[in-house]
């Protein structure tokens, strides 16, 4: 009874030569609900945008029903009744819902004009097999983004799916619409649909699923039925690897209190964070996506506005400060995204270098003393022994990952912050370049400034962190000190806040 | 807490936006009416609706433009153009032929159709297939298109009626033909916007390109289309337009792109695309500018005022679909 409708083999792919899939292998019960687990980063988003027909695979080949089945693009993926549920919505805010719905196949008059009564009086029809409640006539801009969500799901399941991938459903949903949610899928599954389930939720993954694959790393570790199996063994599962020797090590002290916040509120994910930072600490914060980490950064640096709560810097109050104040006070802020926020792409490595430092070096004339900014420039690349040809000529972005990373950095450390905040500082950089920024940051901290590390890797930040605070759903989860390091129980607090109502 | 008090000053953003076109339009009325007895009349509403027909067409075009997110800014420059080269292969055709007859209006008409859609197909090529930024894309056409229309001309003044084509002298009931025609196109392009997969797909596109193209939609394809539509819609009311002035300067249709996108944009089509529609907006924004300028002219103002007042007009106009623009989760 249970036959497979899905099995991929030997699935492999690399982005700009990093392979992020080394060969899957995985087989999918019909009519079951497969959970997919991992961590972030473990090839998840890829391998299903594999399936959807998003990606193409370089390697190995997809069953669908015993068919060979090799989707060129999304449509051949809806073609062979695979729909994908996005993490991201993809409505058209400014069109009304019965338009989202129909926008590929609008019913059409003898005029080529679109019968609006129609497709109307369909939509709502179709609508009320998921307990949708609105006038297909609304603009979706005007629909709650829970409401949308499950559009979104109706619009996915208008093809008579065989096969639905739901990435991260839950994120936008309260409590309410999340049930509901889970209600279209049960039904679902009672009319024999299979389906594939992401989430980071693990409570969610047990109560839906049947069967749970584990991602790590772009390798499949397992596939088990769910009542095989616990939260704490999934958890293992999903973080286990042995910490190696790849951290260096400085001996260093940790002095008085530098930077302290209570309570900080900020946009949407922040909520009431907080946070104390030493001198000469290496403070990690982990969290996962969507916790609110990044957000506490960027109100910490004054990107983004504080709507409650207080900061103290250096014994004085600084809450509401622009990053200009923030600079100027001696905190340095490296984005995750340094393609975008952090380096001019299209300029050479000195320029970039000098950025920050412009002012300080142009002094009151207003003039830049280009003397002086070779001279740093060239003591920040020896310093942190940056792979650059010609400073003035070589451009950033024939650079690799790890020297961006270090020219951004270099860029910050001229300035001699006091803070440095870092988010994500090792992301698309090589093992051997990692090693040279753990030890960037740990002299740093040696040298009596204290960093601040977001991090989704957990490995990394129990390897160069002192201290480690977790965030979840915009709250701070839980704190450890170096020596009580434990993957489970950071993954744990992790993840405790995550079934937000 | 303050959510509610942040509400009820949005409500009124939006009341503003929504019929702040229309106040300021009746409240150009009444001061015009005030200060000149010949304004509020009948044969001055004619004049106006007259004035305003040729640019009505070139608003229809940009609707699809701007429905993108793109702009046109050649529009002006595509009218003179458009003109030009339609007067002169009129005028080869009256000197064979002899002037007059139906067959002068078909020609004019489609060689400005003709010469207007192929502008409209090479800056829509660039800007898909080269992804070009619109507005420097056609600010480059603007000053191409001009320096082929004053070569062909040499500058000098080309007679347009001399070879019978004469669209506002053949009158229908009180008003002309161009009226008749204009009205034709606006219902007709209101139509294919708002009531065709053409139209819909192109406002879904406009709203969120990545999502369209996910789906299938042929966002390139769309979008060409709409700057063809665009072009050819420019290069017809350019040849109406000198009908109805009679001859070609070289200063002819200079300009009229900050009439016509203002106009679309006043009639509450977004800049940022995927919103708004032609029909009542855009007709509204293209009468009002006219008005405008018509009331001016009769309270006999200074000519260099227009120059000021046109730029308050563009001014207002971005402000109120900025303040509008809510930049939409994408």
């Amino acid at each position: 009874m249970s036959t497979d409708i899905l099995t991929l083999k030997g699935i492999r792919k690399s982005f700009f030569g990093t392979e992020v899939l080394h060969g899957i292998d995985v087989s999918i019960r019909k009519g079951t609900v497969h959970g997919l687990v991992g961590e972030n980063g473990a090839g998840k988003s890829t391998l299903m945008n594999v399936l959807g027909g998003v990606f193409r695979p370089d390697e190995g080949e997809m069953l669908v029903d015993g068919k060979p089945y090799a989707p060129q693009s999304p449509k051949d993926a809806q073609k062979a009744h695979i729909a994908f549920v996005h993490q991201e919505l993809n409505l058209f805010s400014n069109l009304t819902v019965a338009e989202n719905l129909f926008i590929e196949d609008l019913p059409l008059g003898a005029f080529q004009q679109v019968k609006y009564k129609q497709m109307e009086q369909e939509t709502v029809r179709y609508l009320k097999d998921f307990q949708i409640d609105v006038n297909p006539k609304t603009k979706v801009e005007n629909l709650s983004m829970g409401v949308r969500q499950s559009i979104e799901i109706a619009k996915a399941l208008i093809i008579n799916a065989d096969v639905v991938i739901f990435d991260e459903p839950t994120t936008s949903l309260t409590k309410v619409e999340k049930d509901q949610l889970f209600r279209i899928i049960a039904d679902l599954k009672a009319r024999n649909v299979t389906i594939i389930y992401i989430s980071h939720i693990l409570e969610d993954v047990f109560e839906l699923c049947d069967d749970i694959s584990v991602l790590r790393d772009g390798s499949l570790i397992t596939t088990m039925p769910a009542g095989e199996t616990n939260r704490d063994a999934l958890i293992s599962l999903m973080v286990g690897r042995k910490l190696e020797n790849v951290y260096p090590t400085v001996e260093k002290t940790i002095g008085e209190e530098i930077l302290c916040c209570k309570h900080i509120a900020s946009g949407s994910l922040v909520k009431d964070a907080g946070l104390t930072l030493h001198r000469g600490e290496i403070l990690g914060v982990f969290g996962l996506m969507g916790s609110g980490r990044t957000e506490l950064m960027r109100a910490l640096f004054g990107l983004d506005k504080i709507s409650g709560g207080e900061i103290i810097y250096k014994g004085k109050n600084f809450t509401h400060h622009t990053p200009k104040q923030a600079i100027e006070a001696g905190i340095a802020f490296v984005t995750e995204d340094r393609r975008d926020e952090g380096l001019l792409m299209p300029k050479p490595v000195e320029e970039n270098l000098l950025l920050v430092h412009l002012p300080a070096l142009a002094g009151k004339t207003g003039v830049v003393d280009q003397r002086k900014g070779e001279e740093m420039a060239d003591a920040s690349i020896k310093a942190l022994h940056t792979k650059v040809q010609n400073k003035k000529t070589q451009l950033v972005c024939n650079l690799s990952g790890g020297n961006q990373q270090k020219v951004v950095l270099g860029k910050w450390i001229m300035h001699e912050p006091e803070v440095l905040i870092l988010d994500e500082p090792t992301r698309g950089v090589d093992v051997g370049a990692k090693y040279e920024i753990y030890t960037i940051i740990q002299e740093r901290a040696k040298e009596q400034s204290s960093v601040l590390v977001v991090s989704s890797e957990m490995e990394e930040l129990m390897g160069i962190c002192d201290r480690i605070v977790v965030m979840s759903a915009g709250r701070m989860a839980g704190e450890i000190e170096c020596s009580e390091f434990e993957q489970n129980s950071i993954m744990e607090m992790a993840l405790a806040g995550g079934g937000k109502a | 807490m303050n959510e509610k008090a942040g509400k009820g000053l949005q409500l009124s953003w939006n009341h503003l936006y929504e019929y702040g076109v229309f106040v300021i339009f009746l409240l150009m009325i009444i001061v015009f009416a005030f200060s000149n007895p010949h304004f509020f009349t009948v044969k001055n509403a004619i004049l106006i609706v007259e004035q305003s027909s040729p640019l009505m067409l070139g608003v229809c075009g940009m609707a699809f433009v701007l429905m993108l997110g793109g702009i046109d800014i050649s529009a002006g420059a595509n009218m003179y153009l458009s003109a030009v080269t339609s007067a002169l292969v009129m005028q080869k055709f009256a000197e064979s032929n002899g002037p007059g007859g139906s067959a002068v209006y078909l020609i004019g008409i489609f060689t400005a159709l003709l010469v207007g859609a192929a502008i409209g197909l090479v800056n829509g090529c660039f800007i898909v297939k080269f992804k070009m930024v619109p507005f420097i894309m056609t600010l480059a056409m603007t000053s191409v298109l001009t320096g082929i229309g004053l070569i062909l001309t040499k500058a000098e003044l080309l007679p347009v009626r001399a070879s019978g084509f004469q669209p506002s002298s053949i009158r229908v009931g009180p008003v002309s033909m161009v009226v008749v025609i204009v009205l034709l196109f606006t219902v007709v392009f209101h139509y294919l916007l708002k009531y065709t997969v053409y139209g819909r797909q192109l406002m879904a596109q406009g709203n969120n390109e990545e999502a369209a193209r996910k789906l299938g939609i042929r966002t390139k394809r769309n979008a060409i289309i709409a700057y063809v539509i665009c072009g050819a819609m420019a290069g017809f009311g350019g040849v109406l337009s000198a009908g109805q002035v009679g001859a070609l300067s070289s200063n002819f249709a200079k300009g009229n792109e900050f009439d016509i996108i203002p106009a679309a944009v006043l009639g509450g089509i977004s800049l940022f695309g995927g919103k708004g529609s032609i029909l009542p907006g855009a007709v509204i924004g293209i009468v009002l500018v006219n008005t405008i300028t018509n009331g001016l002219t009769m309270m006999a103002a200074n000519p260099y005022v227009y120059t000021i007042v046109r730029g308050v007009i563009i001014f207002i106009a971005v402000m109120l679909d900025s303040m509008n623009y809510k930049g939409e989760l994408r």
